[in-house]
């Protein structure tokens, strides 16, 4: 119940957003494609896929304080779940974004969650602060910039990383046909092992999960 | 000048370069010929190779937008051609009227339904199935997408709604330069060339 009314205040800022997105078009930046873009970063497979990760993460973290890096992390729905499930300010969180707008929307969208949001490219930073460093997306970013990101973990560090087989897009660049494949992929880069491989079905395409260190 | 072709994936083959090479040369030799490509086996030997590098990963039509690149390895005036054009007569006599300084690109004056005009409608009324410019002239065009790429990709299904919603200046080519296979089936003039614009281009006989 408390999720659920939760989920109707962010959905409720959301469309507030949107309002000024509108306001904004008609007398400075039109960017009208931002309206589809915070209504697809609110979806509920958006709000399902990173549930899971919140959920299943939360078993293997075992901890109430830590830093987490979130990078890519768009308008900050991952950061807001994390925020949730970890209420204890002495687990900080980081989102960053290349997109300078993803910053100034995720104050909006999630201004009561203490999250600090971020414009910059994911491997810019010193990654080495962080217990756990985490991309949901994955199937955007280049392999190079995805192992520099896994590489420069803490050794100690947890890794959480989504990925998908939704080829079709023009912006889903680094794709894996299963959970496995992707598995193999990123297990050489960890310094310890996999704890978790998942798949979760959404319909026309599947999300797969990877956690390690 | 440079005529450059770019040749992704596996929609087009080297045979498909190779034959509109062959349609091009007939018009003019003397010009220097590249091909952009992840993969160059079976090219035209006369056809200059350009890699595509592994980083950054582009799809489609996407890799044509580094042609503007301060890094892409070419000089002077260019003249690209998507590959699933047909060559009817002389394509270059156009370039005495072409003001290399500036950004040329297909008009498409088929797409005269008013809802290319919404707002809400990124769709645009240009083509990028040829285009003129000078090496180094549109960087920003690229450096601009490089800073933001994802969301680019995201907003845009192409190049060309990209170079017009992101307000880059551009000319176009005479309406009677084109014909579009597609949305002109009878026309009263003779075009310089064909654009299939990725439609029925499997089905023609150009070997």
């Amino acid at each position: 119940m408390k999720r659920l009314t939760l989920k109707a205040e962010i959905l409720n800022r959301c469309l507030k957003l949107i309002e000024e997105v509108y306001d904004e078009s008609m007398y400075g930046d039109n960017d009208i494609y931002r309206i589809k873009d915070l209504i697809h970063s609110v979806d509920s497979k958006q709000w399902k896929s990173k549930q899971w990760l919140v959920d299943e993460f939360y078993k293997l973290y075992n901890h109430s304080d830590g830093s987490f890096y979130i990078g890519g992390g768009w308008y900050g729905l991952l950061s807001y779940l994390i925020r949730n499930a970890w209420p204890n300010e002495s687990l900080n969180i980081t989102s960053g974004d290349i997109d300078p707008r993803c910053e100034e929307f995720g104050w909006k969208l999630y201004h009561s969650s203490d999250i600090n949001f971020i414009t910059e490219d994911m491997v810019s930073r010193d990654l080495r602060e962080y217990s756990a460093i985490i991309s949901t997306s994955c199937e955007h970013i280049e392999p190079q910039i995805l192992e520099k990101f896994i590489k420069s973990k803490r050794k100690d560090a947890w890794i959480v990383l989504q990925n998908n087989n939704y080829y079709e897009l023009d912006e889903h660049i680094n794709c894996y046909p299963n959970a496995t494949s992707f598995a193999n992929w990123v297990e050489p880069l960890l310094k310890e092992r996999i704890y978790f491989i998942g798949t979760l079905k959404l319909g026309d395409f599947d999300r797969f999960m990877v956690i390690g260190k | 000048m440079n005529v450059i072709f770019v040749k992704w994936g596996t929609k087009y083959s080297s045979e498909d370069v190779n034959a509109l090479y062959n349609n091009l040369i007939e018009y003019n030799s003397t010009y220097s010929y590249h091909c952009y490509t992840d993969n160059p086996t079976n090219l035209n030997k006369n056809i200059n190779v350009i890699d595509i590098p592994p980083y950054p990963i582009l799809k489609k039509w996407w890799n044509k937008l580094i042609m503007f690149a301060s890094t892409f390895p070419l000089k002077g005036k260019c003249m690209f051609f998507d590959i699933d054009t047909e060559i009817i007569k002389d394509p270059f006599k156009i370039l005495e009227e072409v003001d290399f300084n500036k950004l040329t690109i297909l008009n498409t004056p088929w797409k005269n339904d008013p809802i290319y005009d919404r707002v809400t409608n990124y769709d645009v009324r240009i083509a990028s199935g040829v285009i003129t410019w000078t090496a180094g002239n549109h960087i920003q065009m690229w450096d601009n997408f490089i800073i933001n790429k994802d969301y680019f990709l995201r907003k845009y299904k192409g190049i060309d709604r990209y170079i017009v919603h992101e307000n880059y200046e551009y000319e176009t080519f005479p309406d009677t330069y084109i014909q579009s296979f597609k949305y002109q089936k009878e026309i009263d003039y003779e075009p310089a060339i064909i654009t299939y614009e990725e439609v029925d281009f499997e089905s023609r006989n150009i070997k």
